[in-house]
């Protein structure tokens, strides 16, 4: 992994002039660590194939996904909502899809946190510190 | 003498009625997610930065530091009565506080971590403000070829320190280095790596990098572990230690607080690694024959890691301060918020800003003291804290960090990049690659170019340079010093034995 994401950046260095070691131009410093992360992408990719416990993790064996899934999803979301749609129902989305994701599922606290949730950053983010942010899509 | 005078000045700052009501927020919110398991300092410096826009520059930091020592506070009352570190710094703290809660000594072993955190935190303040000073002199003669160096010493120093894997901690912190690079080149204006993406053009903040990776991955990190918290209901029993106790523990402690000073001064360095060595350190000099004997609650095991964690977090902020370079995580939170307030961090800070300076420096005592006078009597206020279930907790950690990262820019893209973080961040955990490196790349990167173009422009492009001026040859010695002894097998076995044994 660190071996493609070292690739790209090396390539990508292409696009900027180098310049010369004197007068490095905005590729130089880009091109030195993005070889440097290739390599080291290849020493620990070849560090891994030798051992059998390291294969089981990097194919994702024993990794749980859904919560992972639904958080993202539920950040996503938050993001897209904020600025049409204001904060209050912003925030019933995020804490109400990421929830979903909790072991011990009560959704009678869900309601609950959401609503005090929604109360607090009202008062402190708005109110309280008035930064620019609207509650609700009318307002 | 300049000492006291200089702390006259700095307790004037920090006893103004402000100052005092922010130390003690940031003190309270730090024991509250100390305490709390599954929500660490730097998620919460990383969602609070937002919110000290308003604020003076010094009131924010003031309460930005108290949340970090607060939380090594916080997280010894976890360790000791649930048997679950709060705080990463506090897994050592468990071995034996548990123990000694188990036979009913929970009080004991609760007020001698607070006495001996009151202790380490008393020295390393002092300790802060007697070094400070000179350095911020002496580093006012480096060259950008001598901070570049130093700054190569600092990553090399993360790596070292780091658990796990050390190719793979190498290798997260160029990736972080690279992560950095991310944004408009300042020598030549020229946008890299922005895909013609309007907001890469400014980089990726690292307020959403740190609360992605901290806050969003370490949630779907716990969420997959699933909850097994069982608070140790039984009474606490008398907080004061008795004499006895406070006669084995004097040596740990002294002992504790030397160690931790120095490495929390160490690039790298910081509360984690402070408690984990002192731990040990205690454990060898103790020997077999201890009695109690370690691991069954000793309270030397208490004392030891539970000063030194608390002398870390402070002496850690020596480099921050005098050097303008961050040795940890929270550190280079706090350049961060240094920079939102337009303090660029360095050794000009102690005489461009000395209230700013001083008030900080005074400032830790103060909330040390607030601390210890505080958090005894409040013990039973945040066992019952622990009683909240983690489901509840982590939607609002999330509220939190999403409002907060957008209110930075204002800009919802901020917001997505914590998603993808959040699971860049969770790949990394599974796959065993620490993040902190990556943070502390990221933070050092761009610094890192800049000084090395500076560098080379001076020399003509003569790479020498690094190697004749006399301060950054040390720096270069000492980090190939560093990288070899690493590699000698013996030195790597116990490296592995520090971390994994407890």
């Amino acid at each position: 992994m660190f071996l493609v994401i070292g690739v790209i950046f090396f390539v990508g260095a292409y696009n900027y002039s180098i310049g010369t070691a004197a007068r490095m131009g905005p590729g130089y410093f880009p091109r030195i660590l993005g070889g440097l992360l290739a390599v080291l992408g290849v020493v620990v990719a070849g560090v891994g194939l030798k051992n059998q416990a390291e294969w089981a993790k990097t194919a994702g064996i024993g990794w749980t996904w859904t919560p992972v899934v639904i958080l993202t999803v539920a950040v996503v979301l938050f993001g897209l909502a904020l600025q049409p749609l204001g904060m209050i129902a912003s925030i019933i989305l995020l804490t109400m899809i990421s929830g979903i994701a909790a072991h011990d599922k009560n959704y009678r606290d869900l309601v609950i946190i959401t609503v005090i949730m929604c109360l607090f950053c009202a008062a402190v983010f708005v109110w309280g510190l008035k930064l620019q942010m609207k509650l609700f899509p009318w307002s | 003498m300049d000492l006291i005078n200089n702390l006259a000045l700095g307790f004037g700052v920090a006893l103004t009625f402000q100052n005092i009501l922010y130390a003690l927020i940031g003190c309270l919110l730090g024991t509250l997610i100390g305490v709390l398991p599954g929500i660490g300092p730097v998620a919460t410096i990383a969602m609070l930065l937002p919110t000290t826009y308003a604020l003076p520059p010094v009131s924010a930091l003031i309460m930005l530091a108290g949340i970090y020592y607060g939380a090594q506070y916080g997280g010894s009352t976890t360790a000791i009565l649930v048997n679950l570190p709060g705080e990463s710094s506090s897994v050592v703290t468990a071995l034996d506080g548990y123990q000694m809660a188990r036979k009913g000594r929970a009080g004991a072993a609760l007020g001698m971590a607070a006495i001996g955190s009151f202790i380490a935190g008393t020295f390393s303040t002092l300790l802060v403000a007697a070094f400070a000073p000179p350095l911020s002199e002496a580093a006012l003669k480096f060259g950008p070829a001598d901070y570049f160096s130093l700054m190569v010493l600092g990553l090399i120093a993360a790596v070292v320190l780091a658990h796990g894997s050390v190719l793979k901690a190498i290798a997260m912190i160029v990736l972080g280095i690279v992560l950095g690079l991310v944004g408009t080149d300042v020598n030549s204006g020229v946008a890299r790596f922005s895909f013609d993406t309007p907001e890469l053009t400014d980089g990726i903040g690292f307020v959403a990098v740190a609360m992605g990776i901290f806050g969003l991955g370490e949630i779907l990190i716990n969420l997959e572990k699933g909850e097994a918290r069982e608070v140790f209901t039984s009474k606490v029993g008398k907080l004061l230690p008795t004499l006895d106790d406070f006669k084995k523990s004097a040596g740990a402690i002294a002992r504790g607080t030397g160690l931790g000073s120095l490495l929390g001064i160490l690039p790298g360095g910081g509360a984690l690694l402070a408690s984990f060595s002192s731990y040990s350190l205690e454990k060898k000099l103790a020997g077999p024959n201890a009695d109690p004997p370690f691991g069954k609650g000793n309270i030397r095991g208490v004392a030891a890691p539970e000063s030194a964690n608390n002398a870390g977090a402070q002496t850690s902020f020596i480099p921050l301060l005098t050097l303008g370079i961050p040795p940890n995580a929270v550190m280079a939170l706090m350049v961060g918020a240094m920079t939102i307030h337009n303090i660029q961090p360095g050794p000009q800070v102690i005489t461009s800003n000395p209230q700013l300076f001083w008030g900080l420096i005074a400032s830790m005592w103060v909330g040390n003291l607030m601390l210890v006078i505080l958090n005894l009597p409040l013990i039973g206020m945040w066992v019952q804290l622990l009683k909240i279930p983690y489901r509840l907790l982590y939607p609002m950690i999330l509220v939190f960090c999403c409002i907060g990262v957008y209110t930075v820019n204002n800009s919802t893209f901020d917001i997505w990049i914590i998603a993808a973080f959040g699971v860049i961040g969770y790949v990394f955990a599974k796959l065993e690659c620490e993040a902190a490196p990556l943070l502390l790349g990221f933070i050092l990167g761009p610094m890192m170019e800049e000084n090395l173009r500076r560098a080379m422009l001076l020399s003509r492009g003569d790479p020498m340079v690094f190697l004749e001026r006399p301060i950054s040859l040390t720096m270069l010695v000492l980090s190939a010093l560093l990288l070899v002894v690493l590699a000698l097998p013996a030195i790597r076995k116990k490296r592995d034995e520090t971390f994994v044994e407890d």
